[in-house]
């Protein structure tokens, strides 16, 4: 049985799945019924050392750079194999491979184009994300964006960080200011 | 507790209350020859009413349970509230999720209206006990082609009742918005659609229409309506784009009167325009036609190529777009015009092609032609957020301005002379 969070809870990936090596974080919404733009949600993930950075540009995960330098984070993209039924994009974390100096992972989703299209999360429905096991594909743990987070354009929406030998996955949702690229540079990347 | 101020996808909690209000009016509160109606659709969670029974209108006026009813005239106290609906939030039934909102402009798309149209427009959420307002939601009317709306939703989530503001909605009016409801509106006649670009298939819901990523090499657009999104992602501009007209210009010596009579004795003239419209409201013209030949690097953005011939251009008639200013533009509708001569298109056989620098060629053909109307709406181009669209029109009129008239573009013509 899946967790269901709310803003700030936790759960241990660890115990909830014993011997989990792998996790696919999967990120859904649904299409634009009504005219205009359509909505286009983009996952970014962040690898963030003790101090809460970067290490380098490398480990900063999205559309344009889809796996991490360890090879431990790959972002599928567009969702078009049908696997993580539902999803729209999945990002697939091997977590034996993190490197030992990356503290926590952290998850983001940001509307591509939010301010041309005057387009918020509030206006995105069942928007979500989730944590499954990646060897037996159930869902671990489950966050709903639409509902809280109205009129923001950029959310981090959670983090799996390490609490001794298990990791745990936490559900921030916090909203952040003026997209991806300031969400990148408040994590330590450089942005052209 | 003070009144919560919603923007579009803000929501808030709603105190406990047994019933609440929801009120809303326009401004101005009369345009000649506009109607407004307000509407309430009770769905379930998946978005859809149980039964058309749960579509609450003028013409139904009360839910069968008694939990909404519709208020042609407010007794809120306030002379703004236009139409209301009370809702007895503890007899909702179990299985309604959320109460939409929503209003709709009567037959808007066929007289050319919108909610851009009005000045404002607003829902505002009161306890009747009280009379006091708990939450406001001023719709951001500007530039709005919808012409009928959700305005906002009453909704419960875990167990409370909120209020959510949503102004999202079609262009085609009460049809689609119903039908995105499960409601099937059969007596109502389908409105013409003078801007089909609007036009919405038939239920099940489309597509996203972003076609990404384009593999194909070259993209025909076959039908009237059809379109193709071409986006770039940020920090990228789409460069030069150019939309060449191409068509067969052999002169056709066919001989005897019949021949000069259908424009043969000489080769067919083609003259390619566009009208344009940018974001912030100012639109013209680019034409051969009054040497109105457009600007590259200053607005419109948009430069007519005229007699160049050199390399970069292609054969026939090329209008240049200036992709890195493309945020500043809202549309253009490129046209061909044959100015003198009878209007021969089926003997023209053009051919449009959009050019963009990375992206496959898109190709339209005018080969559905109606014979004896000299003007020609080809395509529409329309720059949305980092999105590029371009749709096939191909509809053909007696001159520009009955065509500006069907595309509501509302600029003023007078008799031009190309000499």
């Amino acid at each position: 049985m899946a967790v269901s969070l709310s803003k700030g809870g936790n759960v241990s990936l660890s115990k909830e799945a014993p011997g989990l090596t792998a996790i696919i974080v999967g990120l859904g919404w649904d299409a634009r019924v009504t005219d205009g733009s359509a909505f286009d949600l983009d996952a970014s993930v962040f690898l963030l050392d003790e101090g809460g950075k970067v290490r380098s540009d490398a480990d900063f995960i999205f559309y344009n750079n889809k796996t991490s330098a360890d090879g431990s984070v790959v972002h599928q993209g567009d969702n078009q194999s049908g696997a993580g039924e539902g999803d729209d994009e999945t990002v697939v974390i091997d977590l034996s491979k993190v490197s030992a100096d990356v503290r926590k992972v952290t998850f983001s989703v940001t509307i591509h184009e939010a301010e041309a299209r005057r387009q918020n999360f509030g206006q995105v429905s069942n928007a979500y994300i989730r944590v499954l096991n990646k060897a037996d594909s159930k869902e671990i743990a489950r966050y709903d964006l639409s509902e809280d987070y109205s009129t923001e354009t950029a959310m981090i929406f959670g983090e799996i960080y390490r609490n001794g030998a298990e990791w745990k996955f936490k559900a921030i949702g916090q909203g952040f200011a003026g997209g991806l690229g300031p969400l990148a540079k408040n994590f330590g990347v450089n942005i052209g | 507790m003070g009144v919560a101020v919603l923007t579009p996808g803000a929501n808030a909690g709603i105190p406990s209350a047994p019933r609440v209000v929801v009120a809303v009016g326009w401004n101005p509160k009369s345009i000649a020859g506009m109607e407004i109606d307000a509407s309430a659709f009770m769905v379930k969670a998946d978005g859809k009413v149980p039964d058309d029974a749960h579509f609450v209108f003028y013409g139904s006026q009360s839910s069968p349970d008694g939990s909404v009813r519709f208020q042609p005239s407010p007794q809120t106290g306030s002379p703004a509230d236009m139409q209301a609906f009370e809702v007895a939030l503890t007899q909702v039934p179990a299985v309604v999720d959320s109460i939409d909102i929503c209003v709709t402009i009567h037959e808007g798309q066929a007289r050319g209206q919108s909610f851009g149209s009005l000045n404002g427009m607003f829902a505002r959420l009161l306890d009747p006990s009280s009379g006091q307002e708990v939450a406001r939601f001023d719709l951001p009317v500007a530039g709005m082609r919808e012409t009928a709306i959700t305005l906002a939703k009453v909704y419960r989530r875990n167990g409370q009742w909120k209020i959510r503001a949503v102004g999202q909605g079609f262009s085609g009016g009460l049809a689609p918005l119903a039908r995105q409801y499960g409601v099937d509106i059969t007596d109502e006649p389908p409105a013409p659609s003078p801007v089909p670009v609007q036009a919405k298939p038939p239920a099940p819901p489309p597509p996203p229409p972003v076609v990404k990523p384009i593999s194909l090499i070259k993209v025909t657009l076959e039908k009237r309506g059809q379109s193709v999104s071409l986006e770039k992602k940020p920090g990228e501009s789409f460069g030069e784009i150019i939309f060449n007209l191409n068509w067969n210009q052999r002169s056709e010596k066919k001989g005897g009167l019949l021949g000069g009579l259908l424009g043969g004795s000489k080769g067919i003239d083609l003259d390619l325009g566009c009208l344009w419209e940018l974001e912030d409201g100012y639109k013209g013209v680019v034409q051969a036609l009054g040497n109105a030949w457009g600007n590259y690097q200053d607005e419109p953005f948009i430069k007519h190529a005229g007699d160049d011939r050199t390399g970069a251009m292609a054969q026939g008639e090329n209008i240049r777009i200036n992709g890195d200013k493309l945020a500043k533009i809202k549309r253009i509708l490129v046209f061909a015009f044959i100015y003198d001569g009878v209007p021969n298109w089926a003997a023209a056989d053009g051919v449009a092609t959009v050019k963009v620098p990375g992206q496959p060629d898109i190709e339209v053909r005018l080969d559905n032609p109606t014979s004896g109307q000299g003007m020609c709406a080809i395509a529409l181009i329309e720059s949305d957020g980092g999105k590029l669209k371009v749709t096939k029109e191909e509809r053909y009129f007696r001159g520009h301005q009955p065509m500006d008239k069907a595309y509501h573009w509302g600029l003023r013509w007078a008799a031009g002379s190309k000499d």
